[in-house]
């Protein structure tokens, strides 16, 4: 691919092409489709975090008027799944039923109704007598890895869903040449992705087929589970992604597809299911909470030279994506630093608390807060400065990419890091004392985010343009907008190389029956794959109309160029011919009356993102409260193909970084594992007010030679960086490491208070 | 039964004393624009504008809208042509997922009515009943900003 700057589309900061359907009401979600004789679904809940189902008595609930259908684990097909299954590395146990075999934690899935009315279904779901024969519990990941805990899965001894291990180098060996060895750990907490639309699906099952339109990130993989779950050949199960209001990785498996889909066969009508706020907190996903242990080893001059990270996360009562994320864990600090020797353990395991899964970063966050304040607290003994220690340590253009066995081939971290230093005035900071309580604190932190999985698992992506008789184009693509903005640089991407403009392309993407194969949108994965689908696609469009146009205009295809729906000699433009009249010219003259162009990628390497993230904050050492003051973000995306989009990536992921260095935490009950903070009162994400007066995103260009127009992903590493740095910045300001998430008040005062005791 | 104005039009319900506005704006008119993000009043996405104020319209009993006057979402555009507000939206990249839009624009056009050339602080006390998870507000504050200058100016 060659480097262009004389883009016409690519690299401008380019309205969403969904943006006026959106601000106008007009955009339409899984919420608001009504179909007509819809039914309501809704899902009876386990008041006990550990029970066997003794008996289930539905008869009052099925005599109350207008009650269409009641599931319960009996009428299910008895068909184990893991809602994450995508592909098959790591393997991931299948361990869910659609409903529950036993209660596993406080709002799993017991059994469903099918009603004319929500109040219906609901006031079915209290007429459903159940009888539970209580077992204990456990809610800590380490108490349940005890003999003797009680056992939440047959399959799984000591609860442990999966011990995953990477190795570099040996790390023994390079402690005994370590001049500082450093030994922490550090307790993160679950975080909830807080999506404004709560997950919703409708399902249409009929005799032509079954038709489910849902908030999802992963279509493709809704289809093929629902298709084994209920004994469908796959092209009988049609999934359509409408607008999706927000993922952020809650969405990345399979919800209440598979249910609704049963409920509409048995009814014969469509089904939706739509969950409560209080479900989509206590009953869907969250990040994985956990401990990291870190051992880390350095030269004099702040060389690392071995590094040993052991985690242990709560997967909670269901594997779900749990064993990926742990790995992603292990495999993150290999993107971003030169490590001669590294080891990782991790482990996750069940508990009857609701399930962890997907969520931006993928097991990134938890290792960075960890590791990035080790890295200052060794900079620190070593009289070196937290900016140099990094830009000692981090890869390089040209290093070994050690998950690819390739190279890097682009990597812009050490830009990152001196642009950032630059932009919040690391050389001239400011005094500590701002007043009598308040202290003033500069801190940083970096992050890398592989993108997409490749190549343990087999990413790749199809997409089709259909250029139309008039010169504009159709473009299908598998790829899911889930509110990032995929949709738009899709458009872009095909726009760029058939030199139309934005408003020449529509879209469809996201729909099973319709477009080409996605795995999903995860991984910080779309530009990049499903981008270069994309470029093949517009690609292969533009031979068949540049071999077009030659016969035409009687000359070789490699001297003609297309732009604004015409194709013209590049030596003299006044010569050309216009797309419409290449396809009344092909109706004539051509086999093929149309053009179609076809684009499949096979991700075959892997090109991390990078990010540095600089704060200026204050912390009032009477009250513990931190407020952070100016925000720099500096980015390597790669060419990023819309900038408004991708720094709208990053103001969004500094937004949910605070909220998980500061506010924000899934509160289980100590005696039930039950969600306890299930609403927006209880649980606290940032407010406007609260957030930055100054936040300063800056985008480092580098060049991916693999990327289309030379982009990689972006939106996954976002919030990585920000709890480390608001810690170190904390340190700097009042001398205290917290080790502990979130950043509360409360934990930053008795912290303090515990420090200055001694 | 009840008689309401919503975007200009008039409308008689049949309600039962339980229904929010937001129930029948979403499930019997069928303006399915202003979204359900919580049904508690927690997080703004439900934002209509009832007599020149901006509410919580999960909030409001449908009887107590009783008489009033509402403006939904979808009946901001005139005659096709956008609001300053939804046009500095779309062009300041304010919207992401979109689910938080509708309220988010409805409550600063409350704000923009009453008050023409507000400060930053009150844009974002404006707000602070409708939560954005995509945008980190950067965006939503800047448009809402170039609204104003823009509603002033003409």
């Amino acid at each position: 691919m060659e480097k262009d700057s004389a883009f016409l589309v690519v690299g401008k900061k380019l309205p969403r092409v969904d943006a006026i359907a959106k601000a106008t009401g007009q955009a339409k979600y899984s919420v608001d489709l009504e179909l007509p004789g819809m039914l309501h679904g809704k899902i009876l809940r386990s008041p006990h975090p550990h029970a066997k189902i003794v008996r289930i008595d539905t008869s009052e609930a099925e005599k109350l008027p207008g009650v269409k259908a009641i599931l319960t684990f009996k009428d299910i097909p008895k068909v184990k799944f893991n809602p994450s299954t995508r592909y098959n590395f790591p393997p991931l146990p299948e361990d869910a039923y659609i409903l529950a075999d036993k209660a596993r934690f406080v709002g799993d899935e017991i059994a469903a109704v099918a009603a004319e009315s929500e109040e219906i279904a609901e006031e079915a779901l209290s007429l459903i007598k159940v009888e539970y024969e209580k077992l204990p519990a456990v809610f800590d990941p380490e108490e349940a890895m005890k003999p003797g805990a009680p056992k939440i899965h047959d399959w799984a001894d000591n609860n442990i869903v999966a011990r995953i291990s990477v190795n570099q180098g040996d790390v023994e060996k390079g402690f005994k040449e370590a001049d500082l060895i450093l030994e922490d750990e550090f307790k993160v907490q679950p975080q909830h992705h807080c999506a404004l639309e709560p997950h919703a699906c409708v399902a249409h099952y009929t005799s032509e087929g079954l038709t489910i339109w849902s908030s999802t990130q992963v279509p493709f993989q809704v289809r093929n589970l629902v298709a084994k779950i209920l004994d469908l050949p796959i092209h009988k199960v049609r999934v359509i992604k409408p607008h999706v209001g927000g993922g952020f990785g809650g969405k990345d498996e399979m919800f209440h597809e598979a249910l609704a889909a049963l409920l509409s066969k048995r009814t014969g009508r469509p089904v939706k299911i739509e969950l409560t706020r209080a479900e989509v907190f206590s009953a869907t996903r969250t990040r994985h909470s956990g401990k990291e242990r870190v051992k880390i080893g350095f030269k004099k001059d702040g060389t690392i030279v071995a590094l040993h990270l052991e985690t242990i996360f709560n997967a909670g009562a269901y594997s779900a994506a749990s064993p990926r994320i742990t790995r992603a864990n292990g495999v993150r600090a290999l993107g971003l630093y030169r490590l001669p020797n590294y080891r990782f353990d991790g482990y996750c395991v069940y508990t009857n608390v609701v399930p962890a899964g997907a969520f931006r970063g993928y097991g990134n966050p938890q290792q960075g807060f960890a590791i990035e304040q080790m890295l200052d607290m060794a900079a620190e003994k070593l009289g070196i400065d937290p900016i140099e220690i990094r830009l000692k340590n981090v890869v390089r253009v040209g290093d070994p990419n050690p998950l690819t066995k390739g190279i890097f081939e682009s990597v812009g971290i050490a830009d990152c890091i001196k642009k950032g230093a630059e932009l919040i005035g690391w050389q001239r900071r400011k005094p500590k004392i701002i007043s009598n309580t308040k202290r003033r604190g500069y801190g940083m932190a970096i992050a890398a985010h592989w993108t997409s999985v490749a190549p343990y698992a087999q990413e790749y992506v199809g997409a089709v343009v259909n250029i139309n008789p008039d010169g504009t184009i159709n473009l299908m693509v598998g790829a899911s907008d889930i509110g990032q903005g995929s949709d738009t640089v899709m458009c872009q991407i095909a726009a760029e190389i058939l030199g139309l403009s934005l408003s020449d392309v529509s879209i469809i993407a996201a729909d099973t029956a319709v477009t080409p194969w996605d795995a999903g949108s995860y991984s910080s994965k779309t530009t990049h794959i499903a981008g270069n689908a994309v470029r093949l696609a517009a690609i292969d469009a533009k031979n068949k109309l540049l071999t077009e146009a030659a016969k035409i205009l009687k000359v070789d295809k490699e001297e003609l160029e297309c732009k604004d729906k015409k194709v013209f000699l590049k030596s003299d433009p006044s010569k050309s011919v216009s797309v419409p009249e290449i396809i009344n010219w092909m109706k004539l003259n051509s086999e093929e009356p149309w053009i179609i162009g076809k684009g499949v990628y096979k991700m075959i390497t892997n090109c991390p993102t990078y990010l540095a993230h600089f704060v200026e904050l204050s912390v009032d050492i009477q009250t513990g409260s931190v407020e952070v003051l100016k925000f720099v973000a500096c980015q390597d995306v790669g060419v990023a193909i819309n900038p408004l989009q991708v720094e709208g990536q990053m103001e969004g992921s500094i937004h949910m970084g605070m909220g998980y260095a500061l506010t924000e935490g899934i509160i289980f009950d100590k005696e039930t594992g039950k969600v306890l903070n299930n609403s927006f009162v209880d649980y606290k994400l940032i407010p406007p007010k609260d957030m930055p007066e100054e936040i300063i995103t800056e985008l480092i260009p580098t060049y991916e030679p693999t990327g289309p127009f030379g982009a990689k992903g972006c939106s996954e590493v976002g919030m990585t960086p920000v709890a480390p740095a608001i810690a170190n910045a904390i340190y700097d300001a009042i001398g205290i490491r917290i080790k502990e998430l979130p950043m509360s008040k409360e934990r930053v005062l008795t912290t303090f208070k515990r420090k200055n005791l001694k | 039964m009840i008689k309401l104005e919503v975007n200009g039009e008039q409308y008689e319900v049949d309600v039962k004393p339980y229904w929010t506005l937001l129930y029948v704006l979403r499930e019997k008119l069928g303006l399915k624009g202003t979204k359900n993000g919580c049904g508690e009043g927690d997080c703004g996405a439900c934002t209509v504008i009832m007599d020149g104020k901006s509410v919580h319209s999960c909030l409001v009993l449908a009887v107590q809208a009783d008489g009033k006057k509402i403006l939904t979402i979808e009946g901001l555009a005139k005659e096709g042509k956008l609001h300053p507000l939804q046009e500095a939206f779309v062009e300041h990249g304010a919207i992401q997922c979109g689910f938080c839009t509708p309220g988010m624009i409805m409550a600063a056009k409350a704000l923009l009515d009453e008050n023409p050339n507000p400060t930053r602080e009150e844009i974002r006390e404006a707000i602070s009943g409708n939560i954005c998870r995509c945008t980190g507000y950067v965006k939503i504050i800047k448009a809402i900003e170039a609204a104003a200058k823009k509603l002033r100016g003409s």
